[in-house]
C-alpha cells in the first residue's frame, strides 16, 4: 500500500484501483465503527457506502499535513453518523434495533457498558482501543488539540471503568 | 505524588506514551495504579473482542470508475420535476429560472437491482404524477428525491422506506420549500433535505395517503408492490405522446465516437418552446427542442436517433426509448458555453442537464439574483 500522500494523488486522479484496495481494506473497520455510533448495521453501512462515494466523487478535502488519510475518513464517517442522529426523532434514539443487535452479538459486561456511554466518549474508546488510532488522529478527527485527547481519553475509560466494575458490583 | 495524580498518566502510559519521572515512580510501586493499569487493558481487550464480531463478515463489494456523468449539475428552470438517485447526485444543484413546462427524471438506483420494489406515485400540487421506486429490501436508504417547482417556489421532497410491518409499509418523508428569490431565481438541491426532520406515516399500497410538504403544499401517493424496478422511471410507454419530446439517457457520437454519456438521465414532456439543455465542461452545452432555436442545427429524428452535422462533423445522439413522435429535432451547440456566464457562482467544471424556456435563449436573459 502507498503511504498516504501517494494513495491519495491517486485517488484524487481516479485511479480505480488504488481507491477500491482502500476501499477494501477500510471499509469492513469504518463500517464496524459506525455500527456502534448509530446501532443499525443496515444504517451504517449507508453511511459507510456514502462516505466512500463522497471522497471517490469530491475528492480534495485531506490535507496530509492535518492528519492521516484514515483518520480523514473515519472523520468524514463519523460526521455523517452525527448527523445520521441529529435527523432522527428522539424516540428513535432508544429504540430496539440497536439494543437487539448489540447485545445479541457483543454479550458481555464491557459492551454493555461501552453502549451506555456518550457518543464522543464511545468513539474515543473505540478508534484509540480498536482502531489503535494514534493521538495525532484523535485530535483530527474529533478536532481537538492532542493534550485534550489524552485527558479525555483518560476520562473515557474511567467511565467506562466505573460502569463497568459497578455492573461487576451488582 | 498520590494515585489521583498520577491517574491521567496510567492512561497515556498505557496508551505508550511518555509520563513524567514521578509518575513512573509512582505507578511503578502502586498496587492500585498497577490494577488500574490491568483494568485497562482488559477493558481494551474486551473491546476489540466485540469489534471482531462487529465487523461484517462480508462488505459490500463495488466498482469505482471514473465517470465525468458522477457529478452531474442539474440545471431547471420551469416547472419541471427531477428524479435523482440519492448516492450519485448528492450534491445536485438545481436552479430554476422563469416558467417553463416538462418533467425531468433521473432513474432511481440501479434498474438491475433485483428484488421487489414498492411505485410510489406522487403526486405534487397540480404537477404531473412521477413514479418514485424505492427497493424494499433497501430499507433506510435510498430515498427517492423529487425537485419540483411549484407555485410558492422549488420543493424538495425525499421518500423513504422505513420499514415494513405487514402489507403495511413505515414510510419517511422530509419536505423542504426554497423560495423564489430576486430576479426569479430558485436554486436548491437534493441534498436540502438532509438534515431535515422526517415525518413517519403509515401507508397501506392501494390506498391514497395525503400529506403536507413545507408551504402546506399538498402531496397525494399512491403506490402497489412490484417483483422488480421499472427499467425507466417515469415512463412506461415506448411511444411517445403527441407534440412533446422525451430524453432517455442520451449518448453523444461524434465521427462515430463515444464523447458523451448521460446514462440515467430522463427528461419528458418537454413541449414546443422548451427544450433539453446539456451540458460537459470538456463539450460545451447542447440543447435540442422540437422547436428552432437562433444558431441551432435541424437534426434527423429516426426513432431514438438524432443525427445532424456541425462543422463538418456528423454527430449522433442515442437515446434509450423514441424520442417523439416528429422527425426532426433541433440542436444548439454552444462550446463555449459556460454556467458561470448564466449564474453567478455555478461551477464550470461539472457537468449538467436540465431544461430551458427557449425564449431565455433569444432573449439572452442573465439568470442573476
Amino acid at each position: 500500500m502507498a503511504n498516504d500522500q501517494e494513495l491519495w494523488d491517486q485517488i484524487c486522479q481516479g485511479n480505480a484501483q488504488a481507491f477500491t484496495a482502500f476501499y477494501c481494506e477500510q471499509a469492513p473497520r469504518l463500517q464496524a465503527f459506525l455500527r456502534q455510533l448509530v446501532g443499525s448495521p443496515q444504517v451504517a453501512e449507508d453511511i459507510m457506502q456514502e462516505t466512500f462515494t463522497r471522497i471517490w466523487q469530491r475528492p480534495g478535502g485531506f490535507r496530509p499535513e492535518r492528519g492521516t488519510l484514515r483518520a480523514y475518513v473515519y472523520g468524514i464517517g463519523r460526521k455523517r453518523a452525527t448527523d445520521w442522529w441529529r435527523n432522527q426523532r428522539p424516540e428513535d434514539a432508544d429504540d430496539g434495533e440497536f439494543n437487539a443487535v448489540s447485545s445479541s452479538e457483543t454479550a458481555s459486561v464491557v459492551g454493555d457498558a461501552l453502549r451506555r456511554l456518550p457518543e464522543e466518549t464511545r468513539t474515543l474508546l473505540w478508534l484509540r482501543e480498536v482502531e489503535g488510532q494514534s493521538y495525532a488522529e484523535l485530535a483530527e478527527i474529533l478536532g481537538v488539540p492532542v493534550g485534550t485527547v489524552r485527558s479525555r481519553l483518560f476520562a473515557a475509560r474511567e467511565a467506562l471503568r466505573k460502569i463497568w466494575k459497578g455492573a461487576g458490583d451488582t | 505524588m498520590k494515585c489521583d495524580d498520577c491517574a491521567e498518566f496510567v492512561s497515556a502510559l498505557f496508551d505508550g506514551e511518555k509520563i513524567p519521572r514521578a509518575a513512573a515512580e509512582h505507578i511503578g510501586a502502586c498496587e492500585r495504579c498497577k490494577s488500574r493499569l490491568t483494568e485497562y487493558a482488559e477493558m481494551g481487550a474486551e473491546l476489540r473482542r466485540i469489534a471482531s464480531l462487529a465487523l461484517p463478515e462480508t462488505t459490500h463489494v463495488r466498482t469505482w470508475k471514473q465517470e465525468k456523468q458522477a457529478k452531474l449539475n442539474w440545471w431547471r428552470k420551469g416547472w419541471q420535476t427531477m428524479r435523482i438517485p440519492r448516492f450519485a447526485f448528492a450534491l445536485l444543484v438545481v436552479a430554476v429560472v422563469g416558467l417553463t413546462s416538462g418533467l425531468i427524471v433521473v432513474r432511481v438506483r440501479a434498474a438491475q437491482m433485483p428484488g421487489p420494489a414498492l411505485i410510489l406515485n406522487i403526486k405534487t400540487a397540480n404537477i404531473k404524477p412521477v413514479l418514485c421506486p424505492l427497493l424494499t429490501q433497501e430499507q433506510h436508504s435510498a430515498p427517492c428525491v423529487l425537485v419540483q417547482p411549484v407555485q410558492s417556489g422549488m420543493l424538495v421532497s425525499g421518500y423513504r422506506i422505513l420499514g415494513l410491518d405487514g402489507g403495511r409499509v413505515r414510510l419517511g418523508v422530509r419536505t423542504i420549500l426554497k423560495p423564489v428569490v430576486k430576479g426569479g431565481v430558485t436554486v436548491g438541491s437534493i441534498s436540502d433535505i438532509d438534515g431535515l426532520a422526517e415525518t413517519e406515516y403509515s401507508f397501506q399500497p392501494g390506498e391514497t395517503l395525503r400529506v403536507e410538504g413545507e408551504g402546506s403544499i399538498p402531496i397525494t401517493i399512491t403506490g402497489q408492490f412490484t417483483d422488480h424496478l421499472p427499467t425507466i422511471a417515469g415512463e412506461n410507454s415506448i411511444d411517445p405522446e403527441p407534440d412533446v419530446m422525451r430524453i432517455v439517457s442520451p449518448l453523444l457520437l461524434k465521427n462515430k465516437k463515444e464523447i458523451f454519456d448521460f446514462d440515467g438521465f430522463i427528461s419528458t414532456d418537454i413541449e414546443k418552446g422548451y427544450g433539453v439543455d446539456i451540458y460537459a465542461p470538456e463539450i460545451g452545452r447542447y440543447v435540442l427542442a422540437l422547436s428552432p432555436m437562433p444558431g441551432a442545427v435541424e437534426g434527423k429524428l429516426q426513432q431514438s436517433r438524432i443525427s445532424f452535422n456541425v462543422n463538418g462533423d456528423s454527430y449522433v445522439f442515442l437515446m434509450a426509448i423514441p424520442v417523439a413522435r416528429a422527425d426532426k429535432v433541433w440542436v444548439l451547440h454552444e462550446p463555449d458555453f459556460r454556467p458561470s456566464q448564466l449564474t453567478p457562482g455555478a461551477r464550470d467544471d461539472q457537468s449538467f442537464a436540465g431544461s430551458i424556456a427557449l425564449n431565455h435563449l433569444y432573449d439572452k436573459v442573465p439568470l442573476t439574483n
